[in-house]
């Protein structure tokens, strides 16, 4: 969301990002579509996402119902648009999680170095020899899977990227001089960490923000698709490609590729926007471009 | 009267202890309440680094740093803290010393409001008033630093440092990248916030007619060392080492039709890794002798309050001879 | 002439939080140009444009500053004109460029071996080795210590007139046409800084190139500049031969610079000459050194054209007459 906002709030930016790197700005088109859907669901369609009708059970695309409807009779469109509030409500308060956990990290151990960078980075270091989406699972089935759950496991993995991130901007920041001058003028140690470090180590974690919504998103509908995360019949794209996928063989395609393809153009989007953004962002590459 | 700071046995090396630089050593020096010190020297002689140690922005490798009697040689960051409002620095160079993301209005007021005790109405008062006595414009004061000119950030840190009329600043080049009237301003400044406040000053610069100007004392560091230190009117006029010398004679006059009358150094600046054992000035001195790369020159007083270190000072054979 | 700049003007354009449009006159029509073998000093108060004008002839500006008029023609081309790409390839190569700020200019996460080498080997073919070895010995010429060593440092490492010597060298290695340095001797003892110059001044007489010398050091400009242009408020206010311009000063700017060095200065009289320089974004229409000038008088309301004097040409009302 973060990183949506940015790319939406200064129009003025975003008229440049389309002269510049018309790719990020199909990106952000795509996402302003998602966001679109999630903010006025009810306004899209007429139908109840949750709401069964024995009447109308696995119809066809076309008709009334524009996806066709699945086995409980409930609305396959009206279904992928709810879906999207579910889709960013899980990956936009697992980046903040990241994020909060993550940055925090990064520019401590960024600036004290010593043992406790070397503590806390190897730790990082043995998280990552893991697949994140094998550590989800272990965690999740142990936690139970619940939406908070899931924010939060989907959080802490995540939260090493952007300590990472942070990190090697600090580093490079620290044998420069406005650090010094800041400790000159006698700044605590959470001023001097937040409010001078962090607006200038936070470029590449934002940047990141995007990409690392994707990856939540494409986490968490994998944990439901493999029955950990979201029950049916909520409207979740994982738990919906899940019941889908059982009707695949017998032809009625419709129930699980629609949200398949809103996963792979949600991805697609936020992949896009945040390449976009980390041009933006990023000065270092500003200057080479 | 007790010094504002006092450097004691003072060394400074960076890196392993086989191969690292050694930037400072054997360093004495007293800083007396409102006296403007003057500190000149060859470029990577060790200026920066004593005036970090002298605020413990940096923690000496050997002796002791003492500010105001108190020895704050081993002191944590979070206990110097409290001092961190009587002592200030301007650093050397104005555009990496600002964050970058701070207004300039911000960025004066920030030791104001880590400091003292103000509404923000009263800060804000303050931190114009400042930037009036720098000459700091309003309209500046709402840009970011990466929109000013070099003078015009150096003008902000100074301001900054003399925000809460701290007992000792050390000045790290304030001056050299100031055009000359801007540049007379800031003397003046400094020279009345000493008469009003008594603020000492360590007064970091290449420009000699600057401390000519402003200093009470001199000191000349070489390659680490101090080797010579006094009355800035007698080291300025009559200077005894043979590198003070040189550095007298290299000033470039201001007016084209006078010659300059340069001595020329030859030979090689020693590198502050593998320091000779004897004079480190030897490789240049033109009055260099054996003996000078064997024994290290002592400091000796030659008159009262004037020191240096070279071996030829006592028979009084140390004068170069400018070209003519 | 190597470098003749005519009549540059650059702007900051910005938008403020209402929409309306800001404008920040920096530059106002700088004109000067730069002989072969010769070095021209740039002296002028502190955010005078000094800095701008160089970055504005290399295609160095960054938004919200915009080149909105003038030419400068450096051997037959006209810089302003060309592209990024053709810049680019002129950067470091026929054009030297020593900026104010020695820590920006280094790449902090390169060692000064690395980057010596790295300007060497993207304008022109040249091996590892030998491109090292040159890196070498341009250390040894900028009078760096120890410089087989010295190319295994990081940036941060260096005393600040270390990082400026170091960033003379990644100017000087490519042998440039034209050298524009800005402020390359603030920061060094004067021994380094005769050192530097003496070398500076060698290049521009034995390779007939031309050199810029930005710089607040009129003691540089006496010795070692053959022209000087003194600049107020984006302008050139006045311009001639150094011996004639320092002799004789026409513009009241340039009497008021010349008053100020050190050697003449008495501390505690008080006022010190100038006052704030004028708001960029509402110059004054008539003279842009009027609000400060001694002697002006009604004509003043009117901007004074570039007008000949005995030691070169001035911009300003009475400056045939001085
Ligand atoms: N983004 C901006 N918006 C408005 N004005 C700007 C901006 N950036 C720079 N300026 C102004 O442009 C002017 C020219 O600056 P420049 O760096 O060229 O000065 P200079 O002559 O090199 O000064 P110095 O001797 O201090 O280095 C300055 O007055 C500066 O305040
Ligand atoms: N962080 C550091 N790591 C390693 N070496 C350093 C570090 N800081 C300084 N040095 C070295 O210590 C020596 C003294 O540096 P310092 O910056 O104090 O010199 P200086 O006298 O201020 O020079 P200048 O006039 O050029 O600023 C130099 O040889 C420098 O390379
Ligand atoms: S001790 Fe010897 S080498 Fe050192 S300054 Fe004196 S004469 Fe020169
Ligand atoms: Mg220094
Ligand atoms: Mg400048």
């Amino acid at each position: 969301m973060i990183a949506t906002m940015l790319g939406f709030a200064p129009l003025a930016r975003a008229r440049g990002l389309s002269r510049r790197s018309p790719m990020a700005a199909i990106g952000v088109l795509i996402l302003a579509l998602f966001v679109i859907a999630a903010l006025f669901e009810p306004l899209l369609t007429q139908y109840d996402p949750v709401a069964a009708d024995t009447t109308a059970l696995m119809k066809p695309p076309g008709g009334a119902h524009l996806f066709g409807t699945d086995a409980n009779g409930m609305d396959v469109y009206a279904r992928v648009l709810r879906g999207t509030r579910y889709a960013f409500g899980i990956a936009i308060p697992a980046v903040l999680v990241a994020m909060l956990i993550g940055v925090p990290v990064g520019l401590l151990t960024g600036y004290l170095g010593g043992w406790t960078d070397e503590v806390l980075m190897r730790g990082f270091d043995a998280m990552r020899v893991f697949p994140s989406i094998i550590l989800a699972l272990a965690v999740v089935s142990a936690a139970g899977p619940s939406l908070v759950n899931v924010v939060i496991v989907l959080g802490v993995l995540d939260a090493p990227v952007f300590a990472r991130l942070v990190r090697s901007e600090v580093l490079a920041l620290r044998s420069g001089g406005f650090v010094e001058s800041a400790v000159a003028a006698g700044n605590t140690l959470p001023r001097l960490l937040f409010v001078h470090l962090m607006p200038n180590a936070l470029a590449g974690a934002m940047a990141q923000s995007a990409v690392r919504a994707a990856w939540a998103v494409r986490i968490s509908t994998t944990l439901a698709f493999l029955g950990l995360g979201i029950q049916p019949p909520t409207p979740e794209w994982g738990a919906m490609i899940r019941q889908g996928a059982e009707y695949m063989v017998t032809g009625q395609w419709w129930v699980g590729v629609f949200p398949g393809i809103a996963l792979i153009l949600l991805s697609l989007g936020l992949n896009l926007a945040g390449d976009g953004l980390s041009e933006l962002l990023d000065p270092r590459q500003r200057k080479a471009g | 009267m007790t010094a504002i700071a006092e450097l004691r046995g003072l060394g400074m090396r960076f890196g392993p202890m086989a191969q690292g630089v050694h930037a400072l050593q054997d360093i004495d020096l007293t800083v007396r309440p409102g006296e403007i010190l003057g500190l000149v020297g060859e470029s990577g002689s060790g200026k920066s680094t004593l005036g970090r140690c002298l605020l413990r922005l940096l923690a000496p490798t050997a002796g002791t740093v003492r500010f105001e009697g108190d020895d704050i040689t081993a002191w944590p960051e979070r206990r110097l803290r409290r001092l961190r409002s009587a002592m200030s620095m301007v650093f050397q160079d104005p555009w990496s010393a600002l964050n970058p993301r701070m207004r300039i209005r911000a960025l004066i007021e920030e030791p104001l409001l880590l400091h003292c005790a103000l509404s923000a109405a009263e800060r804000r008062a303050r931190g114009e008033a400042l930037a009036t006595a720098v000459r700091i414009s309003p309209d500046q004061l709402d840009r970011m630093p990466g929109e000013l000119s070099g003078g015009q950030l150096q003008r902000v840190c100074i301001a900054r440092a003399i925000a809460t009329n701290p007992r000792l600043i050390v000045l790290d080049e304030p001056t050299s990248s100031l055009d000359l009237s801007v540049r007379a301003g800031i003397l003046d400044l400094l020279a009345e916030l000493r008469a009003s406040t008594g603020s000492a000053m360590v007064f970091i610069t290449h420009d000699l007619a600057t401390l000519r100007l402003i200093a009470d004392r001199v000191a000349v560091l070489y390659l680490g060392r101090i080797i010579e230190e006094g009355p800035a009117g007698r080291v300025l006029a009559d200077p005894l080492h043979p590198y003070t010398q040189a550095l007298l004679s290299a000033h470039l006059s201001a007016d084209p039709a006078e010659r300059s009358r340069r001595i020329r150094l030859q030979g090689e600046i020693p590198s502050p890794i593998n320091r000779p054992p004897g004079c480190s000035f030897a490789t240049r001195c033109p009055l260099a002798e054996p003996r000078c790369n064997a024994v290290q020159p002592p400091l000796l007083e030659q008159e009262p309050g004037h020191i240096a270190a070279c071996l030829r000072v006592p028979e009084g054979s140390n004068r170069l001879v400018p070209p003519p | 002439m190597l470098l003749t700049v005519e009549d540059l003007h650059t702007r900051f354009i910005t938008r403020d939080l209402d929409d309306r449009v800001r404008v920040a006159e920096a530059l106002n029509g700088v004109s000067f140009g730069v002989g072969e073998g010769r070095i021209l000093g740039l002296v002028g108060e502190s955010g005078a444009g000094k800095s701008l004008t160089v970055t504005s002839l290399l295609g160095l500006l960054r938004p919200p500053a915009r080149v909105t008029a003038g030419r400068a023609l450096f051997e037959g081309r006209d810089l302003l004109a060309l592209s990024e790409a053709a810049l680019s390839e002129i950067r470091g190569s026929r054009i030297g460029l020593i900026v104010q700020s020695p820590r920006s200019a280094l790449d902090p996460l390169a060692r000064i071996g690395a980057q010596l080498v790295r300007v060497q080997r993207v304008h022109r073919r040249i091996s590892e080795a030998d491109a090292r070895s040159r890196a070498e010995a341009m250390l040894v010429s900028v009078g760096i210590p120890d410089p087989r060593r010295r190319l295994e440092a990081w940036p941060h490492e260096l005393s600040g007139g270390m990082a400026q010597r170091v960033v003379i060298a990644l100017a000087l290695i490519n042998e440039p046409h034209l050298l524009i340095a800005d402020e390359p001797t603030t920061g060094l003892d004067v021994t380094v800084q005769a050192q530097i110059l003496d070398l500076l001044h060698e290049q521009v007489r034995r390779r007939r190139i031309g050199a810029i010398v930005i710089t607040h050091d009129l003691g540089v400009v006496a010795q070692y500049c053959d022209d000087v242009a003194v600049m107020f408020a984006g302008q050139v206010m006045e311009q001639g031969a150094v011996a004639e311009v320092f002799a004789r000063p026409a513009h009241p700017y340039t009497r008021a610079l010349l008053a100020s060095v050190p050697e003449r200065l008495v501390l505690g009289t008080g006022k010190m000459l100038g006052g704030p320089p004028p708001d960029l974004y509402a110059l004054p229409r008539g003279c842009l050194y009027g609000q400060r000038c001694a002697h002006a008088a009604a004509q003043c309301a009117a901007p004074p054209p570039m007008s000949a004097t005995q030691s070169g040409a001035a911009r300003c009302h009475f400056a045939g007459l001085a």
